[in-house]
This record gives C-alpha cells, sequence and structure tokens, in this order.
C-alpha cells in the first residue's frame, strides 16, 4: 500500500489505468504545494555526499517548507501581496465617497468656531442683559416644569376578566 | 402642565436677537426646542452646564457658559436640574 512519502507510488504513477492504488493528487505534479515528497527529490540533489553539508540541510528545509502546506498562514500571506493594497485602495475611495454623504447629512450640533479668535477674546464679554435673560428663562423653564405632572388617563394594570 | 413651558420659551424666543431656545434635563433629555436649536444638541448643553458647576464649591449656583462663534453665542444655565440654552446673535 502507497502513502504519500513512500516508494511505491513511483511504479504506480504512469500510464496505468486508475485503479485502487492510484494516487488521487498523481495529476497535480506542476503544484509545488500539494505535490508529495517523493524520493527523486532527494536523488537530484548531489550535494548531499559530496557538497557542503549544512547547504544540503538548508534545500532540504526549504523544499519541506514548499511541501507543508500552512493553512493558519495562507490567508495573510495572500493578502500581503497585490490584493491588500488593492482592498486598501478600494475601502479608503468608498469611505471618502460614503463620508462625505454623511458629513453633509447632519448638520453639526454646535456653529462653526470663531476665525478670528482673538478677536473674540480681546473683545467685551457678554452683556449683563445676556446673563439676565438666560437666568430668567432657566429659572422660569425650571419653575414651570415643576408643574408638570404625570396624569393617568387610563389604567396601567388592566384585570382580565375570567370566566 | 407642559403648556407653561412652551409659553416660556415661545416668550424667550420673541426677544431681540434670539434664534434658538432648548430646554434638556440633567441627563441630556431634551425636552422642548424652537428655532434653529437642535434636539440632538440637548445631551451636549447639559453635560457643559454639568461641568460648569463643578467649578463652584456651592452645588447651587452655576455659572452661565457662553459659547461664542462667529455666528451666534449659546448661553447655557442649568437651574434646578432644567438647562436652558439661548441661541443669541452676537451684538
Amino acid at each position: 500500500m502507497g502513502c504519500c512519502f513512500g516508494k511505491d507510488e513511483d511504479e504506480y504513477s504512469g500510464e496505468q489505468e486508475p485503479d485502487e492504488r492510484s494516487p488521487l493528487l498523481g495529476n497535480q505534479i506542476g503544484n509545488a504545494i500539494n505535490r508529495p515528497v517523493t524520493s527523486d527529490d532527494f536523488e537530484s540533489q548531489p550535494s548531499i555526499t559530496k557538497g557542503d553539508e549544512q547547504s544540503a540541510l538548508n534545500r532540504i528545509l526549504h523544499q519541506t517548507e514548499n511541501n507543508v502546506i500552512d493553512v493558519s498562514a495562507l490567508d495573510s500571506h495572500t493578502m500581503e501581496q497585490h490584493e491588500y493594497m488593492d482592498r486598501a485602495r478600494h475601502y479608503s475611495t468608498r469611505l471618502a465617497i460614503v463620508g462625505g454623504n454623511l458629513r453633509t447629512m447632519r448638520k453639526p450640533v454646535l456653529p462653526i468656531g470663531t476665525t478670528v479668535p482673538q478677536a473674540v477674546l480681546a473683545g467685551e464679554p457678554i452683556s449683563i442683559a445676556d446673563i439676565q435673560l438666560i437666568n430668567s428663562a432657566a429659572a422660569t423653564a425650571a419653575n414651570a416644569l415643576s408643574n408638570v405632572k404625570v396624569q393617568h388617563k387610563e389604567e396601567l394594570v388592566v384585570h382580565f376578566v375570567i370566566p | 402642565m407642559e403648556e407653561s413651558l412652551d409659553k416660556q420659551l415661545d416668550d424667550t424666543m420673541n426677544v431681540h436677537g434670539v434664534v434658538g431656545v432648548l430646554a434638556a434635563d440633567h441627563q441630556g433629555l431634551c425636552l422642548a426646542s424652537k428655532g434653529n436649536a437642535q434636539v440632538s444638541g440637548a445631551g451636549l448643553m447639559s453635560s457643559l452646564a454639568e461641568a460648569g458647576k463643578q467649578l463652584s464649591s456651592d452645588e447651587q449656583k452655576c455659572p452661565v457658559v457662553c459659547l461664542e462663534s462667529d455666528t451666534c453665542n449659546i448661553l447655557i444655565k442649568s437651574h434646578d436640574n432644567v438647562t436652558m440654552a439661548i441661541y443669541k446673535v452676537a451684538s
């Protein structure tokens, strides 16, 4: 029975008729991510026996990295390329359009401040008449509100007549 | 009932230079508004008045807060849990 790393699958990877031993991913040899590691990969490395051992180990490590599918890093890896920049540009343009509409839809609660603050600071403070106006208005409003009473016009609790 | 508060706001609106009035409770709920005053500004007016109260050690004394701008001045004062805001054109 062959497995992903077994040598047995080599003899079944030819042009035979597909049977129960045919590898399901046999046609994806060109895909570096899904390609299983076979013995051919290591036989084609002459540096293992005669080259620098460290470079050979690095090559094996690099090859293993290519063969391992890191699912957790798959999305972020693809997003960090051109797609990320495209999305950021798309979102910023959409936000500029929608944000401009939102800003025009809602009126500001407070009026826009002064453009010449030094003139306002150097000017006269508010008049005594204005202070008297707001004082009397606040006192009258508080007095008027104190007379507001809740009038119960109908029963809050309704009794159902159960026969 | 609320007719007296409504009449009082109308009287304030008739004062020369006043372009809007607003009454809110101490929690920022708008009780009434007329003229240029926006209902959504009730919470802001109430919190400004509450912040002004903290300037004085006497809790009964609430100072008059005045927001000055090029278009109008906003006079804010709190009295017995009622905050009044008067939008008045700068004279």
